[in-house]
């Protein structure tokens, strides 16, 4: 097709669709300690994650005792929500930390 | 949890970092405090994942043990505080260039399957357009690599493009909007390389000549080939990526994907009615069904003279395909059975209709429910339907390691279509859960 020959410039539209606006959320505050805080330990299911986080709260009674470390599976497989856990950890929680991968 | 003002630290195997950032920026928090450790966590022993734990991150150089504590302790600062709206642009032509050069820019942006497309003129996706009535600005709906990503919306105009690109004719152009208002996408993005794949029924499969008997798996159609490439052009640009190492995880990948097994069915040669009737529509609809999987097994078929023998190799065979099932996928099978094949089951062997063959392989495909509670995806997708009371996984959990229970839980989740051109009694078999069908007719 002459239009594609050579050096002649073309025009072709774009394939890519509309990616959504993205709303910017704000982190949560931080107060500097964790001292007599809760932090729960969120293992998502991933295979392996039972296993790091009984790890990682044991690095915790070593190295922070003073740490209250709470280990909860979340509900269902790692693509499923679990508002209930959300709820109960912003309600007696101060911390969360959660495993993501394989 | 940092919507609902709660510290909170994602901690990452380093494997993936850019999806880790990339997710993190896209849910409005592009400085969110992620903590890596090595790749893999799974299976690795108690004393490893210590040495993880003890260790450094492997981004940073830094104590992960420190990261940590640091991600929920250290102020914020104003940029982590940061509120508002952020637009990516997406300009509706590109610049004007030469064809090599636009052919690399495609390339080199992923914005191709890896092989040579046909460039998206104006005017070529206007005649793409002539073959549907409907409007170019119109919107078809969205796609995402997977449920944590996010969903891209896509109009009648960008299908059009994907279409001229994957080689398509106008005519085409109905099924491939009909898939793609599915919002299925090809590219799943799974660790496990997922395929995917679509069966088109009705009479649109002769108005477009498409393949459904000597190769019809095969690269030998026009149409069976470019609607099964468009959908992979459309999944890469109109659903959000499939970018590797971010928007797609697949280990390996998976070669279905280059044309999704986009087949129609032989109606014509086929003993018993077709799928799109199965699932409801009017035989004089043209319809996509679409599924969901990851591979597709060979075997010779029915003879009529060993019986016994081809029902143990159709349980044998079966018996490796997949037993998890998640809430929305149960564990299924579908069946592509080459005229010949279905013919004998009918005439031959008695299994009158789809159903009936369904049934017999849910009841006769059994597998120990001690191996099935130790199959890693039933664990990690299956068990959590059986501790909410789903059935019959619940009772299974409750079930002697030596009973046996169906590999595929209910009958109707085994599928059959016919395909194939008779010169040879072969079936295939994949583990291909169905996943919902669209009229066709709607988008011509």
């Amino acid at each position: 097709m002459a239009a594609e020959s050579g050096n002649t410039k073309m025009t072709v539209l774009n394939p890519r669709g509309t990616p959504p606006l993205i709303q910017r959320v704000p982190m949560a505050p931080r107060n500097g300690s964790l001292d007599g805080k809760t932090i729960y330990l969120v293992d998502a299911r991933f295979p392996g994650g039972d296993l790091f986080h009984t790890e990682l709260k044991r690095w915790f009674e070593r190295n922070m005792p003073q740490v209250n470390i709470i280990i909860r599976e979340k509900k269902g497989s790692y693509f499923n929500d679990d508002p209930e856990l959300w709820a109960e950890i912003k309600e007696k929680g101060h911390g969360m930390v959660i495993t993501i991968g394989h | 949890m940092e919507k609902m003002g709660i510290p909170a630290v994602p901690i990452v195997t380093t494997i993936f970092e850019n999806v880790a950032k990339t997710i993190a920026f896209k849910k409005g928090m592009p400085n969110q405090r992620i903590v890596f450790v090595p790749h893999p966590v799974a299976g690795r022993s108690e004393s490893i994942l210590r040495e993880y734990i003890e260790g450094t991150d492997p981004v940073t150089g830094r104590p992960v043990a420190q990261e940590i504590v640091d991600a929920l302790t250290k102020p914020i600062t104003g940029a982590d505080m940061q509120t508002g709206l952020l637009e990516r642009e997406a300009p509706k032509k590109l610049d004007p260039d030469t064809r090599d050069n636009l052919h690399r820019f495609f390339l080199e942006n992923n914005w191709t399957d890896g092989l040579p497309i046909i460039l998206p003129t104006e005017e070529r996706v206007e005649r793409m357009l002539t073959g549907t009535r409907h409007k170019p600005d119109e919107i078809v709906g969205t796609m995402a690599p997977s449920s944590p990503h996010e969903a891209w919306e896509f109009s009648v105009e960008k299908v059009a493009i994907n279409a001229v690109m994957a080689g398509a004719k106008p005519e085409f152009l109905p099924v491939i909007l009909a898939i793609a208002s599915s919002g299925i996408t090809s590219l799943f993005s799974s660790t496990t390389s997922f395929a995917r794949m679509v069966v088109v029924n009705g009479p649109i499969r002769n108005q477009i000549n498409m393949n459904s008997g000597i190769g019809a798996m095969g690269p030998f159609n026009h149409a069976n080939a470019a609607i099964g490439r468009a959908w992979t052009l459309i999944s890469r640009n109109l659903g959000g990526g499939a970018i590797p190492g971010e928007t797609y995880l697949g280990s390996q990948g998976n070669n279905l994907n280059y044309n999704n097994v986009c087949i129609p069915e032989n109606e014509e040669k086929s003993p018993w009615p077709p799928f799109h009737i199965q699932m409801g529509f009017n035989p004089l609809e043209s319809v996509v069904s679409i599924f969901h999987g990851w591979c597709i097994l060979h075997q010779h078929g029915a003879t009529g003279r060993r019986e016994k023998q081809y029902h143990r190799q159709m349980v044998s065979i079966l018996g490796s395909l997949s037993p998890y099932s998640s809430e929305t996928n149960p564990a299924g099978v579908l069946l592509f059975m080459d005229p010949l094949v279905a013919v004998d089951l009918k005439e031959k062997f008695g299994f009158d209709t789809k159903e009936k063959l369904g049934r017999y392989i849910h009841e006769n495909v059994r597998m120990t429910v001690g191996d099935y509670w130790e199959h890693s995806l039933v664990h990690s997708f299956t068990l959590p339907l059986a501790r909410k009371g789903i059935e019959p996984f619940a009772s299974w959990l409750e079930m002697p390691g030596e009973t046996l229970i169906p590999r595929f839980p209910f009958p109707e989740s085994v599928k059959i279509v016919v395909v194939g051109g008779e010169t040879n009694a072969f079936w295939q078999a994949g583990d291909f859960r169905y996943q919902k069908s669209v009229s066709i007719d709607q988008w011509r």
